[in-house]
């Protein structure tokens, strides 16, 4: 807990990044007591009422609510996008450890699929599963998922042929860890900032996909009160009720930016390399870190001198 | 080097222009509009006339012309047959055709001509060749003869079939110049229309060019382009920017918008059309009770006033208040009332008994698969409608479907949308077919002995009085048994730029291209 105070302290924009994403968050867990007005209750002859008093954002074309209905949306687009990263970031990361460990025809097989996979202009792929599976929230996420694993899969792969043949990995076979023991302790926690920030900075777009899908029709369903959805249904009114599509569009561009922003600033508090350099003034301090600089000059010197006699 | 630049400035300017012209091409030198520019929302995807109903775009492109025309008020006036009529038997037509009307290729329309046409398409669409048996189900022919020199046609029908001209005014019996080399799918076939299908990428954009040889009078443009704009406020941009000069089913907001900025001729019909939903008998809602409370659970008025903002007009039964059909005579009783329609649920027993907000028939939570083609905002009608029926405990899941045809045939849904033409041969005989028991397109299930009896009576009455009387009495059953879920009467729009004149909405919604839309002087 004090380590995660000081990073806070650290890292303020990160601080404030996080603040509002948990706003968002805490906006999607409590829409029932934020909502002025349940947000399918439909009162059909307040149609497409302009943004009032009463109704902040307007009435959409059933008459219902359309500030309450953007506040739900929140749940329906931000679980789907949390759910959705968490699918493809452990199905993929899971594919690419196993590949990179095993590697040989195991390896082959799923970088291959992967490269079939990716061979693939994605959103449109990913319509055509949602298509087959027919249309409904879960089958875009499973849509979506099918096309966007690839990603974490080849990410961790690479990192995991990185550190499979280090000095410490073989150590450790050695002195008899197991195969589940060495990709629990080493290969998966070497790979994991990495793939955290990937996945942090990929919240943002895959909610755009989410967003997009619903917009086609393959995603949320009426009357589920979705941003995507919500466009699309509202696109027929672009000149007689514009509200209808500034108001989602707004929600979808703040919660992926602030979300896009968090994953940034995440890369730059994870960052490895700035954490080697942590490390670094950590252990040694300066002084001792001028004398090793000196010593291995001294070092090279006596090569060098040695080479003239 | 300075000449080298400004060389390569003088051919991009070129270039530009050349393309800048090529934008224009709708008009000519002297300014005058040589191109109609259309945007439609419904295209198909072949040109062959025998093909489900894309017979009706060949028609409403102006390519294809028919024996008999409807008026406005669905009466029959000539078109390439002057006159018609009926012998003793009741079974024996014939069909006295106009002089000089030659096909587009410069061949005269012969009697014989005309014979060929109509046995290629009953060739073409029998179910024994793997056809609709769309047209055979309006009628059935034992002979078809010409007369050349007469320039009459002699159809005699294997039953009476009051409504023939009628029948001969459905799009799919426009006249071609059959030839069997031609392929129809993509070449369209050779009809007498004012102008001639050049090109057609599938349900996307088709071409059409005048027609030389036209019968009847002046074509007024070179070329006619009809692009399919699916989405209704594109189609409204594209004539405020002028691309379309024309554009079909415009939506009622839009069309105050344009209303207000001035410059466009909007016409609005009530037309044929009746948007319903047909119940499956077959499931939940067999049940009676149940379909009267989702009658009465749903305000119809409102959904067409307000949600649809006027582009339904409503009613209750399911041939349009404005045609001539008895609709004053008739009486509902299952208009608007939510409170009734919870109480005779609760009555029935079919109450919530586990909290859930549904109430359940047979222990069964009633949920409703509620299907819609996303077309004649029948999408927004049946959520409205799934939000009413919320407020009394029944859940509608409304989907939308690309065609609602499957769905019908394969019996997979408890509601679905349909948007008919309710006179296809100006009266509601055929259309009444669908609750006739013993017919091929039942799809609810419906059987009613009196609605049987009723019906077969109509099909073969000639007496116009007559036939309006059965036709009052049907649709009296139909609503007596909660049949079907009736949305309104769907009315056409036809918005058009004040670079044209004459484009107009007619009610039959088969005539969109005519001669009589010419360049506005």
């Amino acid at each position: 807990m004090k380590n995660v105070i000081a990073i806070l302290k650290q890292n303020p924009k990160f601080f404030g990044y996080c603040l509002l994403a948990l706003g968002i968050i805490l906006i999607a867990v409590m829409a029932p007591l934020l909502a002025p007005y349940d947000p399918y209750s439909a009162e059909l002859v307040n149609a497409l009422q302009k943004p009032s008093a009463e109704h902040l954002m307007g009435t959409d074309l059933l008459g219902r609510d359309y500030l309450s209905r953007i506040i739900y949306g929140t749940r329906a687009s931000v679980s789907s996008a949390l759910i959705l990263v968490a699918l493809i970031f452990s199905i993929g990361s899971l594919i690419g450890i196993l590949a990179g460990y095993f590697g040989g025809w195991l390896d082959t097989v799923l970088m291959r699929l992967a490269d079939i996979m990716i061979a693939f202009p994605d959103l449109i792929l990913a319509i055509a599963i949602a298509g087959i599976l027919g249309p409904s929230t879960t089958n875009a996420i499973i849509a979506i998922t099918i096309v966007s694993w690839t990603r974490y899969a080849r990410l961790s792969r690479s990192l995991v042929l990185k550190i499979r043949h280090t000095d410490y990995l073989a150590a450790a076979t050695l002195t008899g860890s197991k195969t589940g023991h060495l990709i629990g302790r080493y290969l998966a926690p070497n790979t994991l900032p990495t793939l955290i920030i990937t996945a942090a900075t990929d919240i943002g777009s895959v909610m755009l996909q989410m967003a997009s899908l619903s917009f086609l029709g393959f995603g949320a369903q009426p009357p589920m009160p979705e941003w995507g959805y919500m466009l699309s249904e509202g696109r027929t009114y672009l000149q007689s009720a514009p509200w209808l599509l500034v108001f989602p569009g707004l929600a979808i561009f703040v919660v992926v930016v602030v979300f896009n922003l968090l994953g940034d600033s995440l890369r730059d508090v994870l960052d490895p390399q700035r954490e080697l350099n942590i490390s670094k003034k950590r252990l040694f301090g300066k002084a001792k870190r001028n004398e090793i600089e000196e010593n291995r000059c001294i070092v090279c010197d006596r090569d060098f001198s040695g080479g003239d006699a | 080097m300075k000449l080298k630049k400004i060389g390569v400035l003088f051919v991009i300017a070129i270039l530009a222009v050349g393309m800048l012209s090529g934008c224009s091409s709708s008009e000519t030198e002297t300014g005058e509009k040589t191109q109609l520019n259309v945007a439609t929302e419904l295209f198909s995807d072949t040109l062959d006339p025998a093909v489900a109903w894309d017979s009706w775009f060949v028609m409403r492109w102006g390519a294809g012309e028919t024996l008999v025309k409807f008026a406005d008020d669905f009466s029959f006036e000539p078109w390439l047959a002057e006159s018609w009529d009926v012998a003793e038997d009741n079974l024996t037509w014939t069909f006295k055709l106009q002089e000089g009307v030659k096909f587009s290729n410069g061949d005269a329309m012969t009697a014989t001509k005309v014979v060929e046409s109509i046995e290629k398409l009953y060739a073409d669409t029998a179910v024994e060749n793997g056809g609709t048996g769309n047209p055979q189900s309006y009628f059935t022919y034992s002979s078809i003869t010409a007369d050349d020199a007469a320039n009459t046609v002699t159809i005699v029908t294997t039953e009476p079939v009051p409504d023939l001209p009628g029948c001969m005014a459905y799009p799919w019996m426009l006249i071609t110049n059959v030839d069997e080399s031609r392929d129809l799918t993509t070449q369209g076939p050779i009809c007498t229309g004012p102008y001639v299908i050049e090109s057609m990428t599938p349900d996307t954009e088709v071409t059409l060019v005048k027609n030389e040889n036209y019968w009847d009078g002046q074509v007024p443009f070179e070329t006619v382009s009809i692009l399919k704009v699916e989405e209704p406020s594109t189609r409204t941009l594209a004539l405020q920017d002028g691309s379309a000069d024309m554009a079909l089913s415009i939506s009622a907001a839009d069309r105050e918008t344009l209303e207000s900025e001035g410059g466009y001729e909007i016409s609005v019909v009530p037309g044929s059309r009746t948007g319903f939903a047909h119940p499956n008998l077959n499931g939940q809602l067999g049940n009676d009770t149940l379909r009267q409370a989702v009658l009465m659970a749903i305000d119809g008025e409102t959904i067409a006033d307000v949600t649809t903002n006027g582009s339904y007009t409503y009613g209750y039964a399911v041939v349009s208040s404005g045609l001539d059909f008895g609709y004053d005579e008739l009486t509902y009783k299952f208009s608007y009332d939510p409170e009734a329609a919870a109480k005779l649920l609760d009555d029935a027993g079919m109450v919530d008994s586990d909290g859930d907000g549904i109430r359940e028939l047979d222990g069964q939570n009633i949920i409703l698969d509620y299907k819609v083609t996303a077309s004649r905002q029948m999408n927004v009608i049946a959520e409205a409608q799934a939000a009413q029926l919320a407020e009394i405990g029944i859940q509608a899941n409304v989907s939308i479907t690309e065609s609602q045809s499957d769905v019908l045939k394969n019996g997979t849904f408890d509601l679905c949308a349909s948007n008919d033409v309710t006179t296809p041969t100006g009266d509601p005989a055929k259309f009444l077919g669908y609750w006739y028991s013993k017919g091929e397109r039942n799809y609810s299930s419906y059987s009613n002995a009196e609605y049987d009896a009723i019906y077969e009576k109509l099909i073969v009455e000639f007496d116009t009085e007559a036939r309006k009387g059965y036709i009052t009495q049907l649709q009296q059953i139909l609503l007596d048994d909660a049949m079907p879920v009736v949305y309104g009467y769907y009315n056409y729009n036809l918005c058009s730029t004040d670079a044209i004149t004459g484009a107009y909405c007619p009610t039959s919604d088969f005539y969109w291209v005519t001669k009589d839309i010419k360049p506005a002087e």
